[in-house]
């Protein structure tokens, strides 16, 4: 065993490119798992014995039981919702004939092209109480009916208004999972649900549910995820209204405090680990315990469900709420960044571009914000898209083995805790010494790649998985090296995953707070950190013109790139799914 | 086995010896995909591995391509060691084979066309753009389908990416091609088709080959031997004939082609047969025909095949008497199933007699035709190994 071992190790340095690769990996991996043990190490061991007592720090916490009564309704409440409206809109677009067209597609792609601060900061123009531009345009028309109100009737700065927000842009999360689940799960069931006798409505409940339990529940874990990660909504709707949400907590714990209140801060942040691991454990032991057979991907055809009279009240429900969700909040921005002031009654004589100039031009600190991004989430994303390619190859390239499995999950580790514990890994591994990167961009550079490489891991994972391994070995017959095989095959037939999983890098990079607001300071100031430092105390002309640039420059990247993407992976795309097709269809006899 | 004293010609396309291979479970304990496999395929020579999924037919193709890595054992290449744990260590990566392989999935490479698909282990072999160009149109020629270069794979039906596929695997004229269930994704038609041409193309190129599959009737047509395979280790080695008329062990019996099958105990080992007893009383089995070194005491199986039996309806010299349970008409021939006893025997009856069931019906298979197996690899009948052995 041991001189087997020994052999496959001869094999591997005999290639200069595996030996590359597997070094980038296991660099990758290092560069994931350093945070998360600095972490470990400042909190849990003292004088070199493992001590956990510094989780008590959580009750220095002021509000601890608020904090996590706020954290948790929030998330909870909206987390449902998110799934309801999600499945209800997966199950129109693939199950019924009022499809959603190419809205329907879109829905993926939403919170890529407008990020969760933007809609945030449109919401609350839209519906503050008293100040909203939306309240105002109600209370007009109420008027005119005969009802006078002197602030509402929506309050956005309120549980309910940050629980909606949250729910509304998580939506996307919860639809394209259950799409996908959808479009997996074979309509001959339905069929044969039918042709037994049991109605739409039964059939639904008795055979599709069941049948893409799978998707609710990773969709649940997803929208948990997120919604206890999520820290733009809670910063500007929940101070609004005054709730403290864990996420800003934290955030207030690592920067308002001197010196940083560490052991807290990481101690609150484990609480939404561990209700995101709780979740993922209920979520096992649920489906386990179903009787579950995977479902071929083999001529299917989906039941589509005639909702006859009901089905363009149905259409035209689902595309309001589409519409509204993502494109009012961006009207409400467009409105204010253009009349340079937020008011009630906008003050349309004042249109001028005046705001955008001011966040480009004249505030040398919202400029500088921009190319500081620019520059990072472009060289962050490149960096990002050939470490995450390379490991992908070390990992899923030849034989799978403990070790494999191993590098694996620890560059995906960061996923599993939250962008604020990875954020404070960074802090502490890299900012004091021995590398002193503190209030540098490298610090800022690191950190985006640390926490969003897992991101793009599964983006272009996915991808490369549909290189079935035949193809690789068949290379590997003809006569081809490994480096040869990866530039021929593996490569080409990845673009289309690199180019996506570099957009996906570029706008969260671009489009950060969490991690900025930690990691930037006034003299490396970028986008994230900028729009906070405005909302708490500048114009909200240049906050809404700020997030209206950052919603803009990530949609026309978004949208070339996934126009190069789809022109790329046209011819491959087609002949990649066949092959699968073929390779997993069973033996025809 | 030196080879250095042997004429190119004699060289084996493929040596394989005591080759093992382990699998650990996940859930622990050790799965033997690969059990001291001992092959050797002549050059021109086509072996088919047959056997059922799981028994390490594809990882035994795999470990002479090199995909999978043997533990221990010996696998040599027209001539040249690719593998070995006998002495120095040996391990060739599988780009450095010379070897051609057609995979069930056909792994055409979706992004190039059927030209480059074809042409790609010339150039990676070093043959100049100029030069494969041609030997590309005689290989696509060969398999029938010139005039697809330009296409790419996702626009051929099945047969046709199947076709390139074939093409690829000789292009590069290997001396020894492996097929890995090739056939298998195709309708009947189109296999029964495809079977014939790679015969007709084996002939004319003259490769030798490794051919993975679990039809026997494909096996049967394909192979010039056949090997069959039961839990990592080669049951049989043989011509059709020999694994179909002499079936080294049960497994193999029941594996290929239909069987009749009773226990029995072995009584008495005289002369020229041995003498078992069953339920159905004593029967004698020639000795030829019987696991060597078969003694008194042993367990043992007496098989038959269903063609091998007639049905009379005369009593006398018939050997046993039962009750037909059910008659199913073929065209060619008529089954029925008899009850003799306690068992229930599958014999081939004439399908213009009219037989009804229920009628009492009288069976009868000469002693010659009688064969004894066991479950034992190691002890096989004396004349089942006919050519493996060489």
């Amino acid at each position: 065993m041991i001189r087997g071992l020994v052999w496959n190790l001869r094999d591997y340095l005999r290639s200069p490119f595996r030996v590359v690769v597997a070094a980038v990996a296991l660099v990758a991996a290092a560069a994931a798992a350093y945070p998360l043990v600095r972490v470990f190490l400042n909190l849990f061991v003292v004088d070199g014995r493992v001590d956990f007592s510094s989780l008590g720090q959580i009750t220095d916490v002021p509000g601890l039981g608020g904090i996590l009564w706020n954290t948790f309704s929030v998330v909870i409440v909206s987390s449902i919702l998110a799934l309801l409206a999600g499945a209800f809109l997966a199950w129109l677009n693939e199950r019924t004939d009022a499809t959603l067209g190419a809205i329907g597609r879109a829905m993926p792609y939403l919170p890529f092209l407008v990020p969760p601060i933007a809609s945030a900061v449109g919401w609350l123009l839209l519906f503050h109480p008293t100040v909203g531009t939306g309240n105002a345009f109600l209370r007009n028309v109420l008027g005119h009916v005969g009802i006078h109100l002197g602030h509402g009737p929506v309050n956005i700065a309120s549980w309910w208004g940050l629980t909606f927000v949250l729910a509304v842009v998580h939506v996307p999360y919860s639809y394209m999972v259950i799409s996908a689940g959808l479009r997996n799960l074979d309509g001959a069931l339905e069929e044969q649900s039918r042709v037994c006798g049991a109605g739409t409505v039964k059939t639904f409940f008795l055979v599709t549910l069941p049948g893409i339990r799978n998707s609710v529940g990773s969709a649940v874990l997803l929208l948990v995820f997120f919604g206890l990660a999520d820290y733009s909504i809670p910063v500007i709707i929940g101070t609004s209204a005054q709730i403290k949400m864990l996420s800003v907590e934290v955030v207030q714990l690592m920067t308002q405090k001197f010196p940083p209140q560490t052991g807290a801060a990481v101690s609150l942040s484990l609480v939404a680990v561990v209700a995101v691991a709780v979740v993922w454990v209920l979520q096992r032991r649920l489906l386990s315990r179903g009787h579950f057979y995977a479902i071929g991907g083999k001529g299917q055809s989906s039941a589509i469900v005639r909702l006859r009279g009901w089905r363009r009240p149905c259409q035209a429900i689902a595309i309001l709420f589409i519409i509204v969700s993502s494109v009012l909040p961006l009207v409400s921005l467009v409105i204010v960044a253009l009349t340079g002031f937020w008011s009630a009654t906008p003050a349309w004589s004042n249109i001028s571009l005046r705001t955008f100039v001011n966040v480009l031009v004249n505030d040398s600190t919202s400029a500088s914000s921009i190319q500081n991004s620019l520059v990072l989430a472009v060289f962050g994303a490149t960096l990002g898209v050939v470490v995450a390619a390379l490991a992908i190859e070390f990992v899923s390239s030849g034989r799978r083995s403990r070790f494999t499995g191993f590098v694996d999950a620890v560059i995906k580790a960061p996923a599993t805790f939250s962008i604020i514990v990875v954020t404070i890994g960074v802090i502490l591994g890299f900012s004091g010494s021995p590398l002193y990167l503190g209030a540098t961009l490298t610090i800022l550079l690191i950190g985006y790649v640390v926490v969003y490489l897992p991101q793009a891991t599964v983006t272009i994972e996915s991808s490369a998985s549909q290189v079935g391994r035949e193809l690789r070995e068949a290379s590997a017959v003809a006569g081809s090296s490994s480096s040869g095989t990866y530039l021929r095959v593996v490569a080409p037939l990845v673009v289309p995953g690199l180019v996506a999983g570099w957009a996906l890098l570029f706008v969260r990079m671009l489009g950060d707070l969490t991690a900025s607001v930690m990691l930037a300071g006034p003299s490396t100031s970028v986008i994230g950190f900028r729009i906070l430092s405005i909302y708490s105390n500048g114009s909200f002309g240049d906050l809404a013109a700020l997030t209206l640039l950052v919603t803009v420059i990530a949609t026309v990247v978004v949208f070339t790139l996934l126009l190069v993407s789809n022109r790329i992976g046209r011819r491959t795309r087609t002949a990649t799914s066949s092959v699968v097709a073929v390779t997993g269809a069973e033996p025809a006899r | 086995m030196d080879t250095s004293d042997r004429s190119p010609a004699d060289v084996p396309a493929l040596v394989v010896a005591d080759l093992k291979k382990h699998f650990r479970r996940s859930g622990g304990g050790t799965v033997k995909a690969i059990d001291g496999v001992h092959l050797e395929i002549a050059q021109g020579e086509i072996v088919v591995l047959l056997g059922p999924s799981g028994c390490g037919k594809t990882t035994l193709l795999r470990a002479v391509a090199g995909l999978e890595q043997p533990d221990e054992g010996m696998i040599r290449v027209a001539g040249r060691d690719v593998f070995s744990t006998t002495g120095r260590r040996v391990q060739v990566p599988t780009e450095h084979r010379d070897l051609s392989m057609m995979f069930q999935s056909y792994a055409l490479w979706p992004h190039m066309d059927v030209k480059k698909n074809v042409a790609y282990p010339l150039r990676r072999r070093g043959v100049r753009r100029s030069a494969a160009r041609a030997q590309v149109a005689e290989a696509l020629r060969r398999t029938g389908i010139s005039g697809l270069e330009d296409e790419y794979p996702h626009q051929l039906s099945g047969g046709q990416q199947q076709r390139v596929a074939l093409a690829r695997a000789i292009v590069a004229e290997s001396p020894l091609v492996l097929f890995d269930e090739p056939l298998s994704n195709v309708d009947a038609k189109v296999r029964v088709e495809l079977r014939s041409e790679l015969i007709g193309l084996q002939r004319k190129l003259g490769f030798a080959a490794m051919y993975v599959t679990h039809d026997q009737g494909e096996a049967m047509e394909m192979g010039h031997r056949i090997a069959v395979l039961d839990q990592g280790r080669v049951a049989q080695l043989g011509s059709a004939a020999d694994v179909y008329e002499r079936p080294a062990t049960r497994y193999v019996a029941n594996f290929v082609g239909a069987a009749n099958e009773f226990e029995a105990k072995v009584v008495d080992v005289a002369g020229e047969s041995v003498l078992v007893e069953t339920a159905l009383g004593k029967v004698r089995v020639p000795r030829s025909n019987s696991p060597a070194g078969a003694a008194a005491g042993d367990v043992a199986w007496v098989m038959f095949r269903p063609e091998w039996m007639s049905v009379t309806e005369d009593a006398d010299g018939a050997r046993w008497t039962g009750r037909l349970e059910r008659l199913v008409y073929l065209g060619s021939h008529a089954e029925a199933f008899v009850r003799v006893g306690e068992e229930l025997f599958q014999v081939w009856a004439d399908p213009r007699r009219s037989l009804a069931p229920g009628a009492t019906v009288h069976l009868d298979v000469a002693q010659e035709r009688l064969r004894l197996v066991t479950d034992d690899i190691d002890r096989v009948a004396p004349d089942t190994t006919g050519e493996a052995g060489r």
